[in-house]
């Protein structure tokens, strides 16, 4: 992926993008265990949905061990509950350039992470600047 | 006669009617190989009229060996055959088969038979027993209702009176009459199968079942309970310095030849694969139990287990996935649940393919507050104890006593959803997974098509991983890790170019949205369906170890594949086969196979998926025990592992790509029934007369 960064955003919206989600509105991920289905986890923030996402060094495959488990959220429903549900189409966006490459699952996830992560620390830095102004 | 280059020379032919037997001189088969060929072509024969059901007397039932069955060759010598009109797939029963490993096959040999024709319906109940050459049909009023593990320790009991653990026994009172250490090989249904026929198998031993088609069903509607064999010959080889050269050159491409020194290869391996487990490290036992390597006669791949503790034992894949899914969810990892899961499925003698999808549909009707107690279907099974071992044999124990929401579900899944007014609607929506004809979605024909096609225009589930090892699994379980894969999507691309005889054919495992229509796929489906039909169900080689294709310690990964299969067949009949003889055997086979589905009512108009598999998308990880596809794709020239998940199939370029399919195998397009040239191409001119006579004859290509 490039070094793309994402565009600045507000007070307003880092307030919105850093809540948790009433438990309708939670996204649907799921720890899958090849040949052994998936256990559903829910998801109710852009923080949880970031820690979900796990980089593996491959150590886990390593000598056919193909029972080990992979934290999956579908990468189509990630972005569009980012958009849908705290509406920040631009990280979506950036997520679907990605998953428009198509590249496997575990090729996406350094980078869905990292835009995360980008945005969740733009979040935080506004809204420790909010909270030190208000004190 | 006197076995002779693999082959007993004679088949057996029980009129369960009138209780007589007759011999078949094999001789008059041995054209077709072995197995499904044999067994097919006497089903043709025998069999009056084609369009009966399953359960109707008329129906011809065959279980065949080969003739490398009870030879040193490699995972093959323990497979066996079993065929006949099914009763599992909606609304048609097609004809259709399975096939089950373990001794029974190299028994029947030793017994001196290649194979055996039921026809008829005994006017009682009755077990079959073989000993040798002498065949009695027994009554089997007290065995009806046990199951199946009872009924094998009767029978062993009554064959065997004094034999006691491994000691050896005489057969016979005569001399000479012949002396073993083994028990009969049994196979065996179920309590009372008749009464949950469609779900009902066949099994022997602990863990080998014939699980599709509802053969359980069947036998029981022919008041056979069990076959029982034994005997004390042996099967003579063509060649058997090239058998053994052959068996030792095929060590090198085993675990077993490099077990000091295993290769470090991430994905699912066929004939390397490690033994002892059913998938490498995949199966997993619950905590604390200690397994050993089990497996068919004569294979160097026991994909089986015995475990310490007795239970779940012999079992494999989805005797243990139909509800490994479920045990995880509820304890987070495997639990006894799912080893005691896989006895209760082994032991009533059930369908665990049908079973996996039942009890995906039925959690998601649960969760959904449909079923359930006071619920719209009511049921008093104990969902709150979903996941646990009490609930899985409260399931299985529903639909063998026919209660609960068993008293539908005996009937098949598909006449369930009917009778609960849900089959249209959840096999739409996708959460009831029956992907063709009423049978269990086990590989997603959105994305790996050559399962799905694969099933759709044969009768079956396919279930014969030639490519789903290597173009699915593999890929896909690197990818989930972000761990690129040993051998790249171009090299994979060219191992199949080299060993899919006679197509070679680079684009054939190009899964992009392109290339699951086109010709090339046409061709994948085509060599796959003619190298199962003669390699695999005729011949025997057992599906979790053939066709070798990739291989990590052949060269370049390169694995057996066509090399192997003929050098254990020729060193066994001495026939000096070429591979591409036995894939023409192969076409022959499916298109007498072809022909019979058409007498049955086949027509390309029926040849559809269920409604999802058009308009829904797979959740990824949530269907079965899949995960979210990554394959083989060609795009912008170049070869590539891409994600395919979520992808529907068009409905137009469905129908085109069957069109190119007909075409290629010298069907009519417009019908997809077998034309007379090709017909007559394949010595098949019988067949072309009856199919005419049906008016089910094609027109031209």
């Amino acid at each position: 992926m490039s070094d793309a960064l994402l565009s600045a955003i507000d007070g307003d919206a880092a307030g919105r993008l850093m809540r948790h989600l009433e438990p309708d509105d939670a996204l649907e991920a799921g720890i899958l265990t090849p040949m052994a289905g998936t256990r559903v986890v829910r998801l109710f923030s852009l923080e949880e949905a970031e820690r979900f996402l796990v980089v593996h060094d491959g150590s886990a495959t390593d000598h056919g061990n193909m029972r080990a488990t992979v934290n999956y959220v579908d990468p189509a429903r990630l972005s569009q509950w980012i958009a849908e549900k705290f509406g920040d189409t631009e990280l979506a966006s950036a997520l679907d350039e990605l998953i428009a490459t198509r590249k496997a699952y575990g090729f996406l996830v350094p980078d869905f992470k990292a835009l995360l992560a980008e945005r969740i620390g733009q979040c935080e830095e506004l809204l420790a600047t909010v909270s030190d102004g208000q004190a | 006669m006197a076995s002779k280059n693999g082959y007993c020379g004679k088949i057996l032919k029980v009129d369960l009617t009138t209780g007589e037997f007759e011999t078949i001189p094999t001789e008059k088969y041995e054209k077709w190989g072995g197995g499904h060929g044999i067994g097919s072509a006497i089903f043709f024969d025998l069999c009056e009229d084609k369009t009966v059901a399953g359960t109707d007397p008329k129906n011809v039932v065959t279980i065949m060996t080969s003739p490398l069955s009870g030879t040193l060759a490699p995972s093959v010598s323990g497979r066996c055959e079993v065929q006949g009109i099914g009763i599992q797939a909606y609304p048609t029963g097609w004809y259709t088969r399975s096939n089950f490993g373990g001794r029974f096959s190299t028994q029947l040999k030793f017994a001196g038979w290649d194979g055996i024709v039921l026809t008829g319906k005994s006017p009682k109940k009755v077990w079959l027993n073989i000993v040798n050459g002498d065949v009695k049909l027994e009554d089997a009023t007290d065995l009806w209702g046990l199951n199946t593990r009872e009924t094998q320790e009767e029978i062993w009991a009554s064959v065997e009176p004094s034999k006691k653990d491994n000691d050896w026994v005489s057969l016979g009172v005569a001399r000479d009459a012949g002396r073993t250490t083994q028990h009969p090989a049994v196979l065996t249904t179920g309590p009372n199968a008749e009464l949950f026929g469609p779900m009902a198998a066949l099994m022997h031993d602990a863990g080998n079942g014939a699980g599709q088609g509802g053969f359980g069903g069947v036998f029981a509607s022919k008041n056979l309970k069990a076959v029982s064999v034994i005997g004390t010959g042996g099967v003579d080889i063509a060649d058997p310095n090239a058998l053994m050269e052959a068996r030792l050159w095929s060590n090198d491409y085993s675990f077993a030849g490099h077990h000091d020194d295993p290769v470090e290869y991430v994905g699912l391996t066929s004939f390397a694969c490690t033994p002892g487990k059913p998938l490498a490290s995949v199966q997993e036992w619950s905590e604390g139990t200690q397994s050993r390597p089990q497996g068919c006669v004569g294979c160097v791949r026991n994909c089986r287990g015995r475990s310490d503790n007795g239970v779940g034992n012999e079992s494999q894949c989805v005797d243990f996935f139909w509800y490994d899914v479920h045990d995880i969810k509820a304890n987070g990892h495997v639990t006894a649940a799912t080893p005691r899961a896989a006895d209760a499925v082994q032991l009533a003698g059930v369908n665990a393919f049908a079973v996996e999808a039942a009890v995906l549909w039925i959690e998601q009707l649960y969760n959904a507050g449909i079923m359930g107690k006071g619920k719209e279907i009511h049921s008093d099974l104990p969902f709150d104890k979903f996941g646990s071992a009490e609930w899985a044999e409260a399931f299985i124990g529903c639909i063998v006593n026919q209660t609960d929401i068993g008293a539908e579900l005996c009937k098949g899944i598909s006449q369930a959803a009917k009778a609960w007014g849900r089959l249209e609607m959840d096999t739409a929506s996708g959460i009831l997974p029956l992907q063709e004809y009423g049978l269990p979605h086990h590989y997603d024909a959105r994305t790996e098509v050559e399962w799905g096609y694969g099933s759709l225009i044969g009768e079956r589930d396919i279930n014969e991983h030639d490519f789903n090892w290597h173009v699915y699994w593999t890929p896909t379980i690197n990818g989930l890790e972000g761990k690129e894969t040993a051998v790249s999507a171009k090299r994979l691309s060219e191992i199949f170019a080299k060993k899919t005889v006679p197509y070679n054919d680079p684009m054939m495992v190009d899964y992009s949205d392109e290339g699951i229509y086109s010709e090339a796929m046409a061709k994948t489906v085509a060599w796959h369906r003619h190298y199962t039909r003669f390699f695999k169900q005729s011949i025997g080689f057992c599906d979790w170890a053939w066709a070798d294709m990739v291989n990590p310690y052949g060269p370049d990964s390169e694995g057996m594949t066509p090399e192997g299969e003929i050098r254990f067949i020729n060193a066994v009949t001495g026939k000096g086969m070429t591979f591409e003889e036995g894939m023409e055997i192969g076409r022959r086979i499916w298109n007498l196979d072809r022909a019979i589905w058409i007498l049955q009512g086949r027509h390309r108009d029926v040849e559809k998926f269920a409604e999802y598999i058009y308009t829904t998308g797979a959740q990824p990880g949530t269907t079965t025990y899949e995960a979210p596809y990554t394959m083989p794709v060609f795009e912008n020239n170049e070869w590539s592992y891409k994600s395919v998940a979520g992808r529907i199939l068009d409905r137009d370029k469905c129908e085109e790509w069957k069109t190119r399919f007909f075409e290629l195998e010298g069907w009519d397009p417009a019908s997809g029934w077998p034309t007379r040239a090709t017909l007559e191409e394949l010595d098949l001119a019988n067949v072309a007369e009856e199919l005419e006579k049906a008016g089910k004859l094609g027109g031209s290509v």
